[in-house]
């Protein structure tokens, strides 16, 4: 019984997308407005920062994974790059704007050239080599010590500062972050609803076919790898301005492995499975914490939790909870 | 007038000749029959056409245009549209989705699809794609996604996105293999009203009744080479054709 009425209420909200969203809309501006009241912590206010950073990451990376079937593990590293891009741009004197904009247009164009190396590689081979290009990035973060600092990693990076306005506290850093998160939902939301967005599920379910429509199957890849770049740089920036502390392992796998959990728990090609899976693992995530678990073993018990938790879902729901495609 | 042409196409898969020097004139207007054993290269020389494989060497030349070497999407923005013996949909997406990509090119314009979408400016195409479901007799909601049709269905559809392709030449790979003499009947009708309405079509198919039915003009192939061809009676009591299907 009890799993009946708990399968209901996930189909009622898998089938009425619009109080799916207005319902997070009303939770995140209460969770906001209480924070900026000082009624909830400055804790909080931090987890909804990192819950608006990964938003942005794991829709992004659902553009290409899910809607575009592109098994791309490149985003972490994208990420990465965006970050250090925005930090470097701004530790060297430059506008948080133009930073912005760097920070968004260089993992895109990684992202292009990612794709254009690949472009004859599908499925398992397409992970492989994306994951390689993961590596390569990580190689590169870590080796290149005279502009990265290497394992020592950036910090003082500078707040975010625009029009003579500085984000200084956690809960400005809320606000913004909030806004971003939305834009970019707004954004990739109308991406897949619209018919650009149709083609690129066409292009997951069979791309022979559409090469029969006139499509231009390359191109089309390249336009979603773009785009899913552009926000994996947009998370990446907000990040290092927001921590003011980057290094490699913050862009390596184990990040990787949480993002792609999420993916996994919310459902492919579900723009609310990708929000909902950050929500729920971030909880969880937070949660451990309050657990008597020695802070030595928090790292690897998250692990196992994770493991856990795709285990299950592969066994019990493939498609995730909002899903549309099945992980087969 | 010929709309197509192929001249001494080659084609291997190893050491298999799947396509070894035919030729073939398209007439504009008629249905043309491709027929022969299994194995002859029937869907190959589909395939080189469509560009999903490349010939060897030959030459393909479709109005006046030389295809020999351009890349599939080109081949189909030039006009042919080609459906497939095992029709292949696109699961997630509905009936309306799999017609109106077929009708339009400007969805992989991305600024323009996203702020036709974010400002709510898409067009109501449902009047023309039931035209074209009307046409094939596919009478399902076009809101159906394609993973719920029969396999019958899943023919008329396929059937329906080749017409609903801005096209010049339709190629039908053996559009009524598998299905029952009711729906075989049908897509029978369907074909010669195109052809009533001035389509150009090449069909392979084994069915020789249906194909007597409405073919113009019949080509038999053996080995990745041309047979004989002529008109349907000419070809049903040929020698060669007879020796070539039933070994006689």
């Amino acid at each position: 019984m009890g799993t009946i009425q708990k399968n209901n209420i996930i189909e009622t909200l898998k089938d009425s997308q619009k109080a799916f969203w207005l319902i997070l809309f009303v939770i995140d501006i209460i969770f906001i407005f209480l924070c900026l009241q000082g009624i909830l912590n400055e804790y909080f206010a931090h987890v909804l920062v990192v819950i608006n950073i990964y938003l942005i990451l794991s829709i992004s990376l659902n553009l290409v994974m899910g809607f575009t079937g592109l098994l791309n593990l490149s985003h972490i590293a994208l990420f990465g790059v965006g970050a250090y891009t925005s930090a470097l741009m701004i530790m060297n004197g430059y506008s948080y704007l133009l930073s912005l904009l760097l920070a968004m247009l260089l993992p895109g164009v990684f992202a292009v050239l990612l794709m254009f190396a690949t472009r004859k590689l599908k499925s398992d081979y397409l992970m492989l080599v994306t994951f390689g290009f993961s590596f390569l990035l990580y190689s590169i973060f870590i080796s290149w010590t005279s502009l990265t600092r290497g394992p020592l990693g950036l910090n003082n990076i500078p707040k975010i500062s625009f029009f003579d306005f500085t984000i200084y506290s956690t809960n400005q850093f809320l606000v913004f972050s909030t806004i971003m998160a939305i834009v970019s939902i707004i954004i990739i939301y109308n991406i897949t609803k619209s018919s650009f967005g149709r083609l690129l599920q066409a292009v997951r379910d069979d791309e022979i076919s559409l090469k029969l429509l006139g499509k231009n199957i390359e191109l089309i890849k390249f336009k979603a790898m773009f785009i899913s770049g552009l926000f994996a740089g947009l998370a990446g920036s907000l990040f290092a301005h927001y921590s003011q502390y980057i290094e490699p392992n913050s862009f390596w796998i184990v990040d990787l492995i949480f993002l792609l959990t999420v993916l996994i728990v919310g459902g492919l090609a579900s723009n609310r499975g990708a929000v909902f899976g950050v929500i729920i693992i971030m909880i969880l995530n937070e949660s451990l914490r309050l657990l008597p678990i020695p802070s030595e073993i928090l790292g690897p018990t998250r692990q196992i939790i994770y493991a856990l938790i795709l285990i299950l879902i592969l066994l019990y729901r493939p498609k995730g909870i909002f899903g549309r495609i099945d992980l087969k | 007038m010929t709309l197509l042409k192929i001249h001494n196409l080659k084609k291997s898969f190893g050491g298999v000749k799947a396509l070894n020097g035919c030729n073939f004139n398209i007439e504009k207007n008629k249905i043309t029959a491709l027929i022969g054993p299994n194995g002859c290269g029937k869907s190959t020389l589909f395939n080189v056409i469509n560009k999903l494989e490349y010939q060897e060497s030959g030459t393909i030349t479709f109005l006046n245009y030389n295809i020999s070497k351009i890349r599939p999407y080109l081949v189909s923005e030039l006009g042919i549209s080609r459906t497939f013996q095992y029709p292949t949909l696109f699961e997630n997406l509905t009936i309306r989705d799999h017609i109106e990509m077929a009708m339009f090119n400007d969805d992989q314009k991305f600024f323009k699809s996203f702020f036709i979408k974010l400002f709510g400016l898409k067009k109501n195409n449902d009047k023309k794609i039931i035209e074209i479901l009307n046409l094939v007799g596919l009478e399902k909601p076009l809101n159906t996604l394609g993973s719920d049709l029969s396999y019958g269905q899943r023919k008329l559809l396929d059937l329906a996105i080749a017409i609903a392709h801005p096209h010049k030449l339709i190629m039908l790979d053996e559009p009524v293999a598998g299905i029952n003499p009711k729906l075989r009947q049908k897509i029978k009708e369907i074909l010669i009203k195109l052809k009533e309405m001035g389509e150009t079509i090449i069909v392979i198919e084994h069915d020789m009744n249906f194909i007597m039915d409405i073919a113009d003009h019949v080509y038999v192939m053996e080995s990745g080479q041309n047979l004989v061809e002529g008109k349907p009676k000419e070809i049903q009591n040929n020698k060669k054709v007879l020796e070539a299907y039933l070994g006689e």
